[in-house]
C-alpha cells in the first residue's frame, strides 16, 4: 500500500522539478530608484505599461515652484479623500523649503504629510508591492528615496455571521476577506501584547500576505518552529485560499483526515489561541487555519462552551456516536444481512426478509446505489441556487425514497439505512470528507468478509489515526492516561470552573490558578 | 524493505482465511426454517422431517406479510433429510433462526433421543437454544399443520407459548436442545420435555402446550398434565409464577387462589442408614388472589390459617406427584440422583449402581412454607 502511494508521490515529484526555474526573479525590480524625478516617472511608466489602473499626479508647491513631487496610486484601492486633503493639499501649500544638509524626506514625513503611516523606501520592488496593495507613492524631485503612504481603502464585505458555522448562542461575528479586518477581530479579543502576529509573504506571483498569530507565553515553541519551517518552505505561485496552505504544510498529505483546523469565527480562533494553538490568517479568505489540530476538535463546536455543560456534553456524545454510525451502519447492515443473519431478532429478521424477498439486487449493491444517490443529492444541494432547493428535496425524497421502494428497486430497510447514514454524517460536518471514503471502504470489506472485514477495516482506520501527527503533536493525543483530568474536554464538556488545565502541548498548562475557582 | 512489505502483505492475506467458510448469502437467497418436526415413515422406516418455513410477501394488507408453509423430506439420517429437502425449494434452507424441534410421540417412545440431538449439536448453523418438545398428536407434523390464530408461524407461536407458560403459569417446561443434551448425559437424571398437542378452537385446531413428557433412559414413558407439571417445577425450583388453589375450610373444595410471586426450592440430601433421603423445602411468597368462599373475614389469624392450608395442600400435591413419578414412571426427572452426586460424592459412589432400582423407593420429604404478602383486600369505606 505505502509502496503504491510512494510511487504516485514519485511521479508528482518528477513533474514538479521540471517546472522549477520558471518562476521569474525580477531583475529590474531589485534596483534602487534614481534621484531624478523624470527618470523615476519614466521607470514607473515602463513598469506599469498596460496597467491602466495606476494613476499619476504631479504636484508643485505654490510657494516654491522648484519643489516638484509626483504621486502614484492605484485607483479603487485607495482613499482618495485622504490623498486630496492630507497629501496633495499639504504638499502644495507647505511653506517649508529644503535647507542645505537637511534630510528633506524626513521633514516631509514629520512636518508636511498628514497621513498616519509613512515609510521611506528606495527599492523599486518595495515600491511596486506597496502601490499595488493600495499605498500611495510619493516621489520627490532630487531625493533618492520615495515615501510610501498608507491610503488603503478596499471594498470589503461587512462582518456577518458565517453560514457554515452558525450558532444559537454566542458571538455572531465572522471573518471576511480582508486580512487587516480579520486581524482586528482577534486583536480586539485579546488586549495584551502577548498576542503576537507575525507577517509572512507567500506565493511567488500573488505575494499573498499571511499572518501567524499565537500567544507568546502559551505557545509551544517547538510546534511554532515546526510550523514556521513548513510555511517558509512553501514554494507555489499563488495562494488564493487558506486551503492551499493546509495541503502544502500537511504532515500526512495522503490521509483523508485533516490535521489542520479551519474556522470562520473569531471567537473560535481566540479560544484556540488560548489553548496554546497557532492561527494562520491568509489575505483574501475568511478561513483561518489553526494548528495543532487534534481528532477530537472535529467533534467540538464553539457553542459547546457557551451553553450548559450538561446539554453540550450530551450533544458532543451524540456527535461521536454519529460519526461511528455514519461510517459503520451500511457495513454493519450488509454484514448482518448477508453473513450473520443470526444477529437479527427474529421478528425483525422476518420483516426484513419479507422486504428483501421481492428485490432483485443483492443488498450490497443496493447499499452502494443508495449511498451514491445520497451523495449526489447532497452535492447538488450544496452548489445549487437556493430557489431550486424545494424542487430538489421533493424529487430527492420522492424518487429516492418512495418510488424506489415501490418500484422494488431497493428494499425499504436500505432507505432507512442510507438515511441514517446521511443524517448522522451531518452531525459532524468537519469529518464529512473522510467519512465518505471510510464508509465505502468498510462497506466493501463487509460485503466480502462480513463482520470480520468490518473489524479489520475499523482497526486499520484506528491504526492510521494513531499514526497521524499535527505539527508534531499526536492526532489522537493518546500519550496520556485515561483520567478525568484528561478527558474533561474530550467526550464530555466539563464545566468551566473545572477546566483548570490547557491541552498538554501548551507551554503553560495552567488555565486557572485558583483551585476550581474556589469550588474545589 | 520490499521483503518486509511482502511478508506483511502475505500475513494480511492469511488473516483473511481466518474468516472461515462463510460467504455472501443475501436474505433473498435463503429459505428461513422456523421449526422442524420429526416423524418416522412407517412404510420404509426412514426419518421424515417436516420443515415449517417462512413465506413472505411485501403486500401490506397481509399484516406483516409473513406466513408459513410445510416442506417434507425423508432420509436415513436427519442430516440427509435436511439436505434432500433442498431439492424441493429453489433456495437453500437456513436454520439460524429455527425455534422449535418437535419429536413425534411414537418415535420418542421407541427410539433413543440422543442421536436426534446429535445433528443439532454438531451443525454450525442450527441454534442449540432451539426448544425441544414432544407431540401428543399422532404425528409431529400435525402440530405444524395446525392453524395459528394470533401468529401465523406455528413454530414461533409454540416457542413463545413454551417460554411464557413455563414462566407465567408454570404448567410446562422450556428445555432447549443444549439443556436436553446436558441432562441426558448427566448420571442420575432423566429428561422431562414439554408436551404439545392440538386442541379444537371453534372450527380450527390450534396448538397448545400440555404439561410434560417424561423420559426414562432417553425414551418416552409417559406424560404429566399441566397441574402436575407445576408440582414438578416446584420440585426442581423452576416456578416463577402461576396460581395454586387450596381449600379455605377443612375438607372443603379448592376455593382460594394463591398467586405466586416468588418461589424458592432448597434441595438437600440427608444420609440415613446408608440410604439417601431427599429434602425439599419450598418457600413461596404470594398474593391472595381470590377467595370464592362467602363470608371469610381476613384477620391476621385467618391469613395465618390460609397460609398453613395452602402449604398443606401443596405439600400433599407435591408428595403425590413425586410418588406418582417414582412408582408409575420410575424416571428420575427431578435429578435426585445427580443431587446426591453433587451433595455427597461418597454416598453417590456407593449407591450409583443401585440408583435405578432404588429411585422408586427413595424417601422424599417435602416441606412447604407459604407467606401471603398481600391479601389485596379492599378496606371498608
Amino acid at each position: 500500500m505505502t509502496g503504491f502511494w510512494k510511487g504516485i508521490r514519485g511521479l508528482f515529484k518528477k513533474s514538479k522539478k521540471k517546472q522549477d526555474g520558471a518562476v521569474p526573479k525580477g531583475g529590474a525590480e531589485q534596483k534602487a530608484i534614481s534621484s531624478s524625478l523624470d527618470k523615476n516617472m519614466r521607470m514607473m511608466e515602463e513598469l506599469f505599461r498596460d496597467v491602466d489602473i495606476l494613476r499619476e499626479r504631479e504636484v508643485r508647491n505654490v510657494h516654491d515652484r522648484r519643489l516638484r513631487y509626483c504621486i502614484y496610486y492605484c485607483d479603487g484601492v485607495v482613499n482618495s479623500v485622504a490623498i486630496n486633503e492630507n497629501l496633495i493639499k499639504a504638499l502644495m501649500h507647505s511653506e517649508l523649503t529644503p535647507a542645505a544638509g537637511e534630510d528633506f524626506v524626513d521633514t516631509l514625513i514629520t512636518r508636511v504629510v498628514e497621513i498616519c503611516e509613512a515609510k521611506r523606501a528606495d527599492k523599486v520592488q518595495e515600491i511596486v508591492e506597496a502601490v499595488v496593495y493600495g499605498n500611495t507613492i510619493l516621489f520627490i524631485d532630487g531625493q533618492k528615496e520615495a515615501v510610501l503612504l498608507d491610503t488603503k481603502a478596499f471594498q470589503t464585505r461587512s462582518v456577518e455571521e458565517p453560514d457554515n458555522e452558525r450558532v444559537l448562542l454566542g458571538p455572531r461575528e465572522g471573518f471576511t476577506e480582508s486580512l487587516m479586518g480579520n486581524l482586528s477581530l482577534i486583536r480586539r479579543r485579546a488586549l495584551t501584547a502577548d498576542l503576537k502576529m507575525k507577517q509572512l509573504t507567500l506565493g511567488t506571483r500573488t505575494r499573498t500576505k499571511v499572518f501567524v498569530c499565537y500567544m507568546d507565553s502559551l505557545v509551544n515553541k517547538q510546534v511554532l518552529e515546526h510550523l514556521m519551517k513548513r510555511l517558509q518552505s512553501i514554494d507555489i505561485d499563488g495562494i488564493l485560499d487558506a486551503h492551499y496552505i493546509t495541503e502544502l504544510i500537511d504532515e500526512s498529505p495522503w490521509s483523508p483526515f485533516r490535521t489542520i483546523g479551519y474556522t470562520e469565527r473569531p471567537d473560535v480562533v481566540m479560544g484556540k489561541l488560548l489553548e496554546g494553538r497557532i492561527a494562520i490568517f491568509v489575505d483574501g479568505t475568511p478561513v483561518v487555519l489553526t494548528v495543532p489540530y487534534l481528532f477530537i476538535e472535529n467533534f467540538q463546536s464553539s457553542e459547546d462552551y457557551y451553553m450548559s455543560f450538561y446539554y453540550t456534553t450530551f450533544s458532543r456524545l451524540l456527535r461521536i456516536i454519529g460519526f461511528i454510525l455514519t461510517i459503520t451502519v451500511p457495513g454493519l447492515y450488509i454484514s448482518v444481512e448477508a453473513f450473520h443473519q443470526e444477529m437479527f431478532p427474529l421478528q425483525l429478521f422476518i420483516s426484513i426478509a419479507a422486504e428483501r424477498s421481492s428485490v432483485p439486487l443483492p443488498a450490497a449493491l443496493e447499499a452502494f446505489i443508495m449511498l451514491i444517490l445520497f451523495d449526489i443529492l447532497r452535492e447538488t444541494g450544496a452548489r445549487m441556487p437556493i430557489t431550486i432547493g424545494q424542487t430538489l428535496s421533493i424529487v430527492g425524497a420522492l424518487v429516492v425514497g418512495q418510488a424506489a421502494v415501490e418500484a422494488k428497486l431497493v428494499a425499504a430497510p436500505m432507505v432507512i439505512i442510507s438515511a441514517l447514514t446521511g443524517i448522522t454524517g451531518l452531525l459532524v460536518p468537519k469529518l464529512n470528507a473522510p467519512a465518505v471514503h471510510i464508509r465505502i471502504l468498510l462497506l466493501l470489506l463487509s460485503t466480502t468478509f462480513g463482520f470480520f472485514g468490518l473489524l479489520v477495516g475499523a482497526t486499520c482506520m484506528i491504526i492510521h489515526l494513531l499514526n497521524l501527527y499535527s505539527c508534531g503533536v499526536p492526532y489522537l493525543m493518546l500519550n496520556k492516561k485515561l483520567r478525568y483530568q484528561n478527558v474533561k474536554d474530550i467526550f464530555i464538556r466539563a464545566p468551566w470552573w473545572q477546566m483548570i488545565r490547557r491541552p498538554a502541548f501548551a507551554a503553560d498548562s495552567v488555565r486557572q490558578s485558583g483551585r476550581e475557582n474556589g469550588r474545589g | 524493505m520490499a521483503k518486509r512489505r511482502l511478508c506483511l502483505l502475505l500475513g494480511f492475506l492469511l488473516l483473511l482465511s481466518l474468516s472461515g467458510c462463510w460467504s455472501y448469502r443475501g436474505l433473498n437467497e435463503i429459505v428461513i426454517v422456523a421449526g422442524m418436526a420429526l416423524d418416522k415413515n412407517g412404510e420404509n422406516g426412514r426419518y421424515k422431517l417436516s420443515f415449517e418455513f417462512v413465506t413472505t410477501s411485501t403486500s401490506s394488507s397481509d399484516n406483516g406479510g409473513a406466513s408459513s408453509e410445510i416442506l417434507e423430506s425423508e432420509g436415513d439420517t436427519l442430516f440427509e433429510a435436511v439436505r434432500m429437502a433442498k431439492r424441493k425449494v429453489k433456495n437453500r434452507l437456513y436454520f439460524g433462526h429455527t425455534q422449535l424441534f418437535i419429536l413425534s410421540q411414537e418415535l420418542a417412545r421407541t427410539e433413543d433421543i440422543g442421536p436426534f440431538l446429535d445433528f443439532v449439536m454438531r451443525d454450525n448453523e442450527v441454534r442449540e437454544t432451539m426448544l425441544l418438545c414432544v407431540s401428543q398428536d399422532d404425528t409431529a407434523q400435525d402440530i405444524l399443520k395446525a392453524s395459528g390464530i394470533d401468529e401465523k408461524i406455528l413454530s414461533i407461536k409454540l416457542q413463545k407459548i413454551l417460554e411464557n407458560d413455563s414462566k407465567l403459569t408454570a404448567s410446562t417446561v422450556d428445555v432447549a436442545v443444549y439443556n436436553a443434551f446436558d441432562i441426558i448425559n448427566t448420571p442420575g437424571r432423566d429428561l422431562a420435555l414439554a408436551a404439545v398437542r392440538t386442541v379444537k378452537n371453534g372450527e380450527e385446531s390450534i396448538p397448545v402446550a400440555n404439561g410434560i413428557a417424561v423420559f426414562k433412559d432417553r425414551k418416552l414413558v409417559g406424560f404429566l398434565p399441566p397441574d402436575e407439571a407445576r408440582m414438578f417445577l416446584f420440585c426442581v425450583g423452576k416456578v416463577e409464577g402461576g396460581i395454586c388453589t387450596f381449600p379455605s375450610t377443612d375438607g372443603g373444595e379448592n376455593d382460594c387462589s394463591l398467586e405466586i410471586a416468588e418461589s424458592q426450592t432448597k434441595r438437600s440430601v440427608e444420609e440415613r442408614n446408608g440410604e439417601p433421603v431427599i429434602k425439599l423445602e419450598v418457600n413461596i411468597i404470594g398474593f391472595l388472589g381470590e377467595i370464592m368462599h362467602p363470608g371469610v373475614v381476613l384477620d391476621l389469624d385467618k391469613v395465618k390459617e390460609l397460609q398453613r392450608r395452602a402449604a398443606d395442600e401443596l405439600e400433599r400435591e407435591i408428595g403425590k406427584l413425586v410418588k406418582k413419578v417414582q412408582t408409575l414412571y420410575k424416571a428420575d426427572i427431578f435429578g435426585f440422583g445427580s443431587l446426591v452426586n453433587q451433595k455427597s460424592k461418597r454416598l453417590w459412589k456407593t449407591i450409583q449402581n443401585r440408583w435405578d432400582s432404588m429411585f422408586e423407593s427413595v424417601q422424599v420429604d417435602v416441606k412447604v412454607d407459604v407467606t401471603i404478602a398481600n391479601t389485596a383486600a379492599l378496606g371498608k369505606s
